[in-house]
């Protein structure tokens, strides 16, 4: 018996575990089934077996099984064959959901034969983050948020992703468990409602927590990391000193009377604070009880009867209660879309004609003043027959513009306006109109072919290519399980191509992370319609 | 003074909505513009200790509207000695409430929904209040399965037996889940009697069909012959949690009640047992098959909460859908047939121990329940006006919309045989009586007694009238006591009883009275009364004032507190 990965690839495709997996027809039907699969299930950080495992196999339908105390399983009256096994556990992680991304998806796979030898299946134990928050003078602190973020790779740029919270109990604790062994970041606060009487009853200022970064950090930059390896129980306490918090206070103004407007507020970095903010539809003013010194972007949005977003944002440094704060709400764009198609063989433009079908999509993302990405995504409006394609409800901001062509396109030009859309990133402003994003899409692409050598500890390979002329993100393309690939459709224009064993660890957006990886990728020049065969080297990223 | 929402209080306490409370007459406008101080210390019931840190809160009384309450709503910590104070406070009537770690949330001299009202103005004492504050209550537990693992993601339901219109009932307040240790905890729980139970699914249950969608399983005339097991691998897994109240009940009937006093910290401790799940076989009606009926399970935990079971449901063939997954005892079956761009629900209650047959091609709730608002001058029916019809047996309840013409069809919501409430939610308007000659009526219920449709006609009048008072001890005004509005036959209608808490200068309101005569009666420390019962009231009745309410008028009346 052999277990091995397979590596099945896939583009921005989920995949059920269960279902999807097709096997050949021969491998579901034996006329001997005396063969059994027999196992064993161990956590991964200590090698102790783990007792109530759930194992489930495709062979014959479904089995599933839970293993014995000493962490066994046994499945008789098999055919011969390979049959996917999963395994489960509350408060473990199976390998492949550690391992599979959008890009990547591996499945253990069982054989199932003569002399086969016990299979030995691992499960990586949970982590879990747990500690107490009190007051300087030992009391604890109730109901305060509690957040773990983390960094990551999101379409090769670093972001920050809040991956965890809750809040502290009665008695100031707090618990998240179901970590993933990883880098985390935790933050404590801030409180949203005053906490405390300021001592002395002469200064009637109240008083709060503000947000503290593990160990006692005022922003993100001075967190320190706090490292979850598998199975770790790491306990955090922290003491916090309530400051000074004020009172934020003002009326909005541009919704429709009546209307509710949530309100946020964002710290320099564009992290969502709790604020508790109040906002009565009846009069316009809003209130935030309780805020620490600092600077913030209060956001505000709603939507007019209409369905239309309005959106307003307001500076705010707070070292004083503020009152008489004025939001204004306008409306956010939609940006048209237009798309043509210039056919080389008849050299006519062409318009598209097909109802419902758009020779391209476009995504617009902002990395805005903030370390968390939002995209926006073009989408189809108007009545049948009329349709169009539009971004709809863009928030003023700065955008790089993502166009995805469908089919045999490549794109030649994208501008908006004057503006070089391919080059430069787009701003839209507030209540503005904008000008539509205007589309080039061309069907004479250069086709690229060709095979990456693989090691054995690698069952497939990811090929990017980057464009010389422009600062769009690289195309992106698995190859299959022995290495092959093709590019069809590229722009004609020079790429440094390469292939990377884990582009999901790759921060392939970041020129000077990719610098070291650049020496080592192809330099290919390609025209119209050319044909173009190569062999590449495979990169370990990381290394 | 009754500080809730109206609309929620008296639909639980079964009334007709009445006229929206009036404001009351806004305190003398002195002529110069004169403001005043609330302030006080907070202190623990028990220990009578000072309490800092305690959060108190001052709203205008919500009569006024939301955006007076975001206006005047103020905010003021208790300092080390658990002072607070609000200064600049305009004259008014204000509701004061305090939170703290350790204590439950609470009104001042609250007593169920009453509290008294701190009134503000020339000559009356607002300062030096002492807020008690009971200590909290507290239920904690952990969950866990047969092998001593700890059960996460559980959702565990804190019930709290409730004085609901003078009568006892128990219905969820609040649910949680557990985490990874399988642990869970209610906090700032008051006084009272607790149940608490347990819903979950073991994490590793395989729950499928047994019965293959195919045609051998249908005889020639398109019925299935028998309900044969397919012999299916994992049968092993195929099992359920049943719903388990503490300590080890399977209903809320025979479950143990936590009594908890101020300051008490329970535990509850679960272990939950993995128990084959069933496979009931439901026959339905053949419907279109581009139209799939669905079938959803729930099972009913206390008066009116119905908890989703997680049954999973196939189609075996027209008519006949296999539901896999279920536990034994008392389900509901929910069909769910597409009806155009609606969906018709019928709903049957089976009881059930082993994998079964339902027939449910003649749902048992097929009764329709339509009918008249009828007003008594017959004058049309003020819109909108909707009308509420309760079991009153599983508190299960539904709602539909009255023409001008008075007329309403439950059509969607056809029920069982059983004993039902009307409920009429609109200003200004009451029942005075409902009659059918399909069913027999009390007061405002009927008892469905045969499977056929039911019509009846609600008599309404409208018009409410309202008391306002004062209570007087030693002919001082008395703050704090409970007033009790009764009518002359005790016995009549629970739903005719008013009450209130007097406020800090003695006076209180009662609103919404329903035309009558009445008894009206102070009570000091009478909060533990269960004022509905008659035998209960009886000593206080010679002590109280006889009042006549007529329509749309308002009554003064002093009353001695007892």
């Amino acid at each position: 018996m052999v277990v091995r990965s397979v590596l099945v690839c896939l583009l921005a495709v989920s995949l059920s575990l269960t279902r999807s997996f097709a096997f050949p027809q021969s491998l579901l039907t034996s006329t001997q089934d005396k063969y059994s699969l027999t196992g064993m299930v161990v956590n991964s950080a200590t090698g102790e077996p783990i007792r109530g495992a759930l194992v489930q196999i495709y062979i014959n339908g479904q089995s599933s099984q839970l293993t014995g105390p000493d962490g066994k399983f046994r499945f008789d009256r098999l055919p011969a064959g390979q049959t996917p096994v999963n395994i489960r556990k509350p408060g473990f992680f199976s390998q492949q959901q550690l391992e599979n991304g959008p890009v990547r998806f591996t499945q253990l796979v069982g054989t199932i034969g003569p002399d086969a030898p016990l299979l030995i299946l691992k499960l990586v134990p949970e982590g879990v983050v747990f500690g107490r928050i009190t007051a300087e003078d030992g009391e604890p602190i109730e109901n305060l948020p509690i957040q773990l973020v983390v960094q990551g790779l999101e379409n090769g740029r670093k972001v920050w992703r809040d991956h965890a919270g809750g809040s502290t109990n009665e008695d100031g604790e707090f618990r998240i468990a179901e970590l993933q062994p990883g880098t985390y970041y935790l933050s404590a606060g801030p409180s949203s409602n005053p906490v405390s009487a300021a001592s002395g009853s002469s200064n009637p200022g109240a008083l709060g927590f503000p947000v503290v970064y593990y160990p006692a950090g005022s922003d993100l930059s001075s967190a320190s990391p706090i490292s979850i390896t598998p199975g770790k129980r790491l306990e955090i306490n922290l003491t916090m000193s309530a400051q000074s918090c004020f009172r934020v206070t003002g009326t909005i103004t541009g919704h429709g009377s009546g209307q509710y407007v949530n309100l946020q507020v964002a710290n320099s970095v564009g992290r969502h604070f709790p604020t508790n903010p109040r906002f009565d539809p009846a009069t316009g003013s809003f209130r935030i009880p309780c805020i620490s010194p600092g600077a913030y972007t209060l956001f505000a949005n709603t939507q007019n009867p209409q369905g239309h977003s309005l959106i307003a944002s307001v500076s705010l440094n707070v070292n004083a209660d503020l009152s008489g704060v004025h939001v204004l709400l306008l409306p956010t764009a939609n940006i048209p879309v237009r798309t043509r198609v210039i056919s080389s063989r008849t050299g006519s433009e062409q318009f598209s004609q097909q109802e419902n079908y758009f020779p391209a999509y476009v995504q617009l993302v902002s990395h805005g003043s903030g370390i968390f990405e939002s995209r926006h995504h073009s989408q189809q409006v108007g009545e049948p027959g009329s349709r169009s394609l539009e971004i709809q409800n863009v928030p003023p901001g700065t955008y790089s513009v993502e166009i995805n062509p469908n089919g045999m396109f490549y794109v030649q030009s994208a501008n908006s306006g004057s503006l070089n859309l391919l080059e430069s990133d787009l701003s839209v402003a507030a209540g503005g109109s904008p000008e539509p994003i205007e589309i080039t899409l061309r069907d004479d692409g250069a086709s690229l072919s060709g095979n990456v050598s693989l090691d054995n500890e690698s069952s497939s390979a990811v090929i990017l290519a980057f464009p010389d002329h422009s600062s769009a993100p690289p195309i992106i393309q698995p190859t299959d399980p022995k290495g092959s690939f093709s590019l069809p459709f590229l722009a004609p224009g020079a790429y440094k191509i390469l292939a990377v064993d884990r582009v999901e660890q790759l921060e392939y957006r970041n020129p000077e992370a990719m610098r070291r990886y650049f020496s080592h990728a192809r330099d290919l020049t390609v025209g119209p319609d050319q044909k173009e065969k190569i062999e590449l080297e495979l990169l370990k990223v990381g290394d | 003074m009754l500080p809730l929402n109206f609309l929620q209080i008296l639909f639980l306490l079964g009334f007709s909505l009445p006229a929206q409370a009036a404001p009351r007459p806004a305190a003398q406008a002195p002529t110069e513009p004169a403001v005043f101080r609330i302030s006080g210390m907070v202190v623990d019931a028990i220990s009578g200790q000072p309490l800092a840190r305690a959060s108190v809160s001052m709203d205008v009384s919500p009569a006024a509207g939301s955006s007076a309450l975001l206006e005047s709503n103020r905010t003021a910590v208790t300092d080390t000695e658990g002072k607070f104070a609000f200064p600049g406070v305009p004259p008014g009537k204000y509701v004061l409430s305090a939170r703290r770690r350790g204590y439950f949330p609470q009104m001042y001299q609250q007593h169920e929904s009453f509290t008294t009202a701190i009134i503000v103005g020339p000559g009356l004492d607002t300062e030096n209040l002492t807020f008690r504050l009971h200590p909290a209550a507290s239920v904690s537990g952990d969950v866990r399965d047969e092998f001593d693992d700890p059960i996460r993601h559980a959702q565990v339901m804190l019930f709290r037996e409730n004085l609901i219109g003078g009568t006892r009932r128990t219905s969820v307040i609040r649910q949680v889940t557990t985490d990874d240790l399988g642990h869970y905890r209610f906090g700032h729980l008051a006084p009272g009697t607790y149940f608490v139970s347990v819903s979950a699914q073991p994490w590793y249950a395989q729950h499928s069909p047994r019965v293959r969608p195919n045609q051998e399983n249908l005889n020639s005339s398109g019925t299935i012959s028998s309900f044969s097991p397919s012999a299916q691998q994992g049968q092993a897994l195929d099992v359920v949690y049943p719903v388990l109240f503490f300590p080890d009940a399977n209903d809320l009937a025979s479950a143990a009640p936590l009594a908890l006093r101020a300051g008490d910290a329970a535990s509850a401790d679960f272990r939950l047992h993995a128990i084959p799940a069933l496979h009931l076989l439901v026959r339905t009606p053949v419907t279109d098959p581009s139209q799939p009926v669905n079938i959803r399970v729930t099972q009913s935990l206390a008066d009116g909460r119905e908890v989703g079971l997680p049954a999973s449901i196939q189609q075996v063939a027209p008519g006949l859908i296999e539901v896999s997954g279920v536990p034994p005892g008392r389900l509901s079956l929910t069909q769910m047939t597409p009806n155009g761009n609606a969906t018709t629900q019928r709903t049957q209650r089976v009881q059930v121990f082993t994998d079964a047959e339902v027939d449910a091609t003649q749902s048992g709730s097929s009764i329709v329940v339509s009918g008249i608002v009828r007003m008594d001058d017959d004058s049309p029916v003020p819109q909108p006006t909707r009308v509420f019809l309760r079991n009153s047996a599983t508190g299960q309840n539904a709602t539909t919309d009255v023409s001008a013409t008075g007329e309403f069809s439950f059509k969607s919501n056809p029920v069982e045989m059983g004993n039902y409430e009307i409920m009429v939610a609109a200003p200004a308007l009451f029942i005075r009586s409902l009659s059918s000659s399909d069913v027999k009526t009390t007061g405002r219920s009927f008892q469905i007694t045969n499977a056929k449709d039911v019509s009846i006609t609600v008599n309404v009048s409208k018009g409410t009238g309202r008391i306002t008072g004062l209570a007087l001890k030693n002919n001082k005004p008395c703050s704090g006591a409970m007033i009790v509005l009764a009518p002359l036959d005790l016995r009549s209608n629970p739903a005719l009883f008013r009450r209130d808490q007097s406020d800090s200068d003695g006076t209180f309101s009662l609103n919404a009275v329903v035309p009558g005569r009445y008894t009206l009666m102070a009570i000091e420390d009478g909060w533990d009364l269960e004022w509905a019962n008659p035998d209960g009231l009886k000593k206080y009745l010679p002590g109280g004032e006889s009042v006549e309410i007529v329509p749309n008028q308002k009554s003064e009346i002093k009353v001695n507190v007892q």
